[in-house]
């Protein structure tokens, strides 16, 4: 395979000469692409759980992030990311859907039954599945440069020149979710080669219910990531192992 | 709306056959885009009162936002983080989360540990602020 493709920094660095981690965008590195958002709701029962349900169909397991964005009590001026203001937020994915199940305890201490609780939900398409990107350069020099070039692609819908950030697909001017590695964990830890501290994702596997999860279970000392490894403890949790994404960012 | 944009295949990928999610880039589908990101440390007192790192943003909306934290700046676990723990004859309580609203985010950590221990522990955190809304 040649040694092509393209590649664009992050605005004040110098493209030939940084580190994988200021790039914007590499043709060597994949991207964490949002396949959905939706803003959903769903009320406090009484009693029992009542679940949000948001299909993708994507017909395997996806990354996603869920913030909590508060309730009729709270309000909505502050937002939770993976919790309610006591403890985690239990979600469930499956093949097909996502599930978040709210029940009587939702938010305790916070809010009462019969509130409305609200929630905005990423789901991105790439499939967890084994990958591995190349290392090309873990330099700490940032190899600046003070020249102010770059690039923006707008979402469909949106023209680019006058469209806000955050109607954008891509810019220069941030930098991007770029995946180092991801796959299954079911052993005790996997090296990312790095040589810092990485953005992770991790997700607990449910075998027995085909599903990966994030619950208090799940997540309490389940998982830690070094500048060499990420750990994964199986006698925690469900022991199916843990959906990871390792991402190239560090801050 | 005309059939337009750009799309690059991972290698060993056809890029015009390949599922998107195979792609390493497709205008199709927008990314994360980080505006902000950070780290320090926090001295947090061992007694129920919540320590917060206030971080301005200047979004204007509230954003999605990712945190970590450490108790020794190797070993990083992803926020929030509620817990309680025994050990060593020590019950301690965590409560470590990460907030946002439309001008700061905010990293919260709570340590109780019911049975002594430390005055005070330090925290070390990083976190990654996105212009992409946590609130649509």
């Amino acid at each position: 395979m040649g040694n092509w493709g393209a590649k664009v920094s992050q605005k004040g660095y110098d493209v030939k000469t940084c580190a994988d981690r200021f790039l914007t965008f590499s043709s060597a590195f994949p991207t964490l692409k949002v396949f959905s958002t939706q803003a959903v709701s769903t009320t406090i029962p009484t009693s029992g759980t009542n679940t949000i349900t948001i299909t993708h169909n994507l017909g395997y397991f996806a990354p996603y992030l869920v913030v909590y964005n508060g309730s009729s009590t709270t309000g909505v001026g502050t937002s939770n990311l993976m919790s309610d203001n006591d403890s985690y937020l239990t979600t469930y994915q499956y093949a097909n859907n996502l599930q978040i199940p709210v029940d009587e305890y939702f938010d305790q201490y916070s809010s009462s039954q019969g509130d409305t609780v609200y929630f905005t939900v990423y789901i991105f398409l790439d499939k967890l599945e084994s990958y591995t990107s190349n290392i090309i350069s873990t330099a700490t020099a940032s190899g600046g440069s003070s020249n102010n070039y770059g690039f923006k692609i707008s979402k469909a819908g949106y023209d680019v020149k006058t469209c806000t950030d955050e109607q954008l697909v891509m810019s220069s001017s941030f930098y991007s979710a770029l995946i180092q590695k991801k796959g299954l964990l079911t052993g005790s830890s996997v090296s990312h080669g790095l040589n810092y501290v990485p953005s992770i994702l991790v997700y607990e596997y449910d075998s027995a219910n085909s599903r990966i999860q994030t619950n208090n279970l799940s997540l309490q000392n389940l998982h830690y990531v070094t500048s060499s490894s990420l750990y994964y403890d199986s006698s925690v949790g469900t022991g199916d192992g843990i959906y990871y994404i390792i991402f190239k960012n560090t801050s | 709306m005309a059939n337009w944009g750009m799309k690059i295949s991972r290698d060993g990928i056809n890029v015009n056959t390949g599922a998107d999610r195979d792609m390493v880039f497709t205008s199709k589908y927008s990314c994360l885009k980080g505006s902000l990101s950070g780290s320090g440390s926090k001295s947090v007192s061992n007694n129920g009162t919540v320590a917060t790192v206030t971080i301005p943003h200047s979004l204007g909306s509230i954003p999605m936002v990712q945190g970590f934290f450490s108790e020794n700046n190797v070993n990083f676990q992803i926020l929030p983080y509620f817990n309680l723990l025994s050990g060593g004859g020590l019950f301690t309580q965590y409560h470590h989360n990460v907030e946002a609203d439309s001008t700061n985010v905010y990293l919260r950590f709570q340590i109780t540990e019911l049975l002594g221990g430390a005055t005070n522990y330090t925290v070390y955190y990083k976190y990654f602020i996105f212009i992409d809304k946590g609130k649509l």
